[in-house]
């Protein structure tokens, strides 16, 4: 049996394969593989999500369709990008449900969600301004702006990533763009 | 202000969420794994050696099957050779 500091030697491939195993090694690979992504995947939900909490449980339910989807003997090409997927939809649909019950019981909260608190210090911060303002924008447009600025997708991936065509995907991302910048010189003239 | 200018004043301004780095909570990878482990076995497959063993162990109770067939088999086609006629002397 491999020790886990033997498998976070391993790259991404050779750990595949190992978890697709069913024993030990199979966990512990598995293990590695969590260990080593687990910080960008939880971000990225963060930023979708707004909220810490919720963004470790999506990124855990993401991690836990990859293992069945792996002992079932799903080939994969490019672990990110497949567990991009699978957190994207999982996130939206999180979104999509949330938004259902909200209509369901009338509740006065805002489309962009729960905001995220600014840290106590360095409001005037680029993080900070992005925390503030990318809870203001609806869910679509905050998306594709995380996929094209922090994760730094092309349009054509984030076209295929989201199953939408090529020119809704340069739409979506134009008028996202548009209403972040509004919002953004709005912040700064109110800040000024 | 071009789409190209904002473009990139965009992705600037984005630059300090590419370098934000989240604290995931402690054991986050042994809580997932733990969470996988349930949910392969509340599927049906159970991952563990004894899955394995069990497999291995219907393998070959299968090929035992086959052998025991095979030889029923030649038990029933043997008398048809002994009936075949001697060569004549």
């Amino acid at each position: 049996m491999t020790s886990g500091a033997d498998h976070d030697a391993l790259d991404d491939d050779a750990l595949l394969r190992l978890a697709a195993t069913a024993d030990t090694d199979g966990r512990l690979a598995f293990e590695a593989l969590v260990r080593r992504h687990q910080a960008w995947l939880v971000r990225l939900l963060f930023f979708l999500l707004g909220r810490q909490a919720q963004a470790e449980d999506v990124a855990q339910e993401t991690f836990v369709r990859a293992y069945l989807a792996l002992k079932g003997g799903e080939a994969v090409k490019g672990l990110r990008p497949w567990l991009r997927t699978i957190a994207t939809r999982l996130a939206f649909n999180l979104r999509r449900d949330a938004k259902t019950r909200q209509r369901t019981h009338e509740a006065a909260v805002p489309d962009g969600g729960e905001p995220v608190a600014p840290g106590p210090e360095g409001r005037a911060s680029a993080r900070n301004l992005l925390e503030q303002l990318l809870p203001q924008l609806s869910y679509p447009y905050r998306e594709v702006l995380i996929l094209r600025h922090v994760e730094e997708l092309s349009v054509e991936e984030i076209s295929e990533l989201l199953g939408i065509g090529l020119s809704a995907a340069k739409m979506r991302l134009a008028r996202a763009r548009e209403q972040f910048m509004a919002l953004h010189q709005k912040e700064v003239t109110n800040g000024s | 202000m071009g789409v190209d200018r904002e473009e990139q004043e965009l992705h600037a301004l984005f630059g300090s969420l590419r370098e934000y780095v989240v604290d995931v909570s402690t054991d986050f990878a042994g809580r997932v794994s733990r969470a996988a482990e349930r949910a392969l076995e509340s599927r049906g497959g159970s991952p563990g050696p004894l899955h394995v063993v069990g497999r291995v162990l219907l393998q070959l109770a299968s090929l035992a099957t086959a052998a025991v067939a095979a030889q029923v088999r030649g038990a029933k086609e043997s008398p048809e050779e002994e009936d075949e006629p001697d060569e004549p002397d």
